[in-house]
């Protein structure tokens, strides 16, 4: 879902960019004084694995493909959206720095769709969810949501930019991307599953209140 | 599992997709592209305004060789690792 250069009109880019840094900004001050350097590690190297499955597009019906986009991964792992913002800006801005994937002028919009929506649905999702429907179900609705709704966040934008129409836009975003939610549900819980089996720990539901 | 046996597996697990990634990839639209080809598709020849050392997870020259997708992945996934710690750390660190 990442959107390209010429998408989006500059001015509105700036808007997004805005927004895009302002929960940045939240995100770093929650890092500073929430959490443990002990976990930095652990983040690096889910960056890294979101990077690498980012570029592994399963196929979807009806011609399209797609790919985890892991902030709800993040969100539930730390237990924080906040958390889920810093990994999806680092990846996306590497990914377009460096692979032109993602344009540089959206790249304040693709933050905002895929690292704040996704961080906070999946988050708030989860939370949610966990105590009425149970842990992985409500790791697997709310990851589905945080992709679907990104998806329809970009619609809205696209809609707001004139390059997309409102109602058709909402149409085969929102239906390209309930598709691809469930490439995001099942590996969002087989990733956490893994982990689960060999360092509960690591996962911060498992630790209480810390 | 002891943690540092934990995060190398878990690193290899990422550097093995950026390997499988190029050969096993849909090559197929992404939702927003498949969108954009029905509703605009004149939107899609909007050219990138940056011009990038490894464009479309490639080197230029050599998009029809899975093998430069591989190295450019593998680069991505370092540089991402490096970075995401080096930054984490400066900003965690009391």
């Amino acid at each position: 879902m990442h959107i390209p250069d010429g998408f989006i009109p500059i001015a509105q880019c700036l808007i997004y960019y805005i927004i895009a840094i302002i929960f940045m900004a939240i995100s770093l001050k929650w890092m500073r004084e929430k959490l443990d350097e002990k976990y930095v590690i652990l983040m690096a190297i889910l960056a890294a694995g979101i990077f690498a499955i980012m570029s592994f597009n399963l196929p979807v019906p009806f011609g399209s493909s797609g790919h985890l986009l892991g902030a709800a991964l993040i969100a539930i792992i730390f237990c924080s959206p906040y958390a889920a913002i810093l990994v999806l800006a680092l990846v996306l801005i590497i990914q377009a720095l460096l692979f032109g994937d993602g344009g540089i002028t959206v790249l304040g919009a693709n933050i905002l769709n895929m690292g704040v929506v996704g961080g906070f649905v999946g988050y708030y999702g989860f939370i949610g969810l966990k105590d009425k429907i149970g842990k992985y179900f409500a790791i697997g609705i709310s990851s589905w949501a945080a992709c679907f709704l990104a998806a329809i966040v970009a619609a809205i934008e696209m809609a707001i930019a004139g390059t997309f129409p409102l109602g058709l836009g909402l149409f085969y975003m929102g239906g390209y991307h309930a598709m691809i939610g469930i490439i995001e549900a099942i590996i969002t819980v087989l990733i956490i599953k893994g982990i689960e089996s060999v360092r509960p720990d690591l996962l911060s539901f498992n630790r209480g209140s810390d | 599992m002891e943690l540092n046996k934990f995060y190398v597996i878990g690193l290899a697990i990422a550097l093995v997709i950026c390997v499988l990634s190029p050969f096993l990839a849909s090559g197929n639209p992404d939702g927003l592209e498949a969108s954009a080809e029905v509703l605009n598709p004149f939107s899609l020849e909007s050219e990138p305004l940056l011009s990038v050392i490894m464009p479309d997870y490639t080197f230029e020259g050599m998009e029809d060789n899975p093998l430069a997708g591989v190295v450019s992945l593998l680069i991505g996934a370092v540089v991402t690792v490096a970075l995401a710690g080096g930054v984490f750390y400066i900003v965690t660190k009391k």
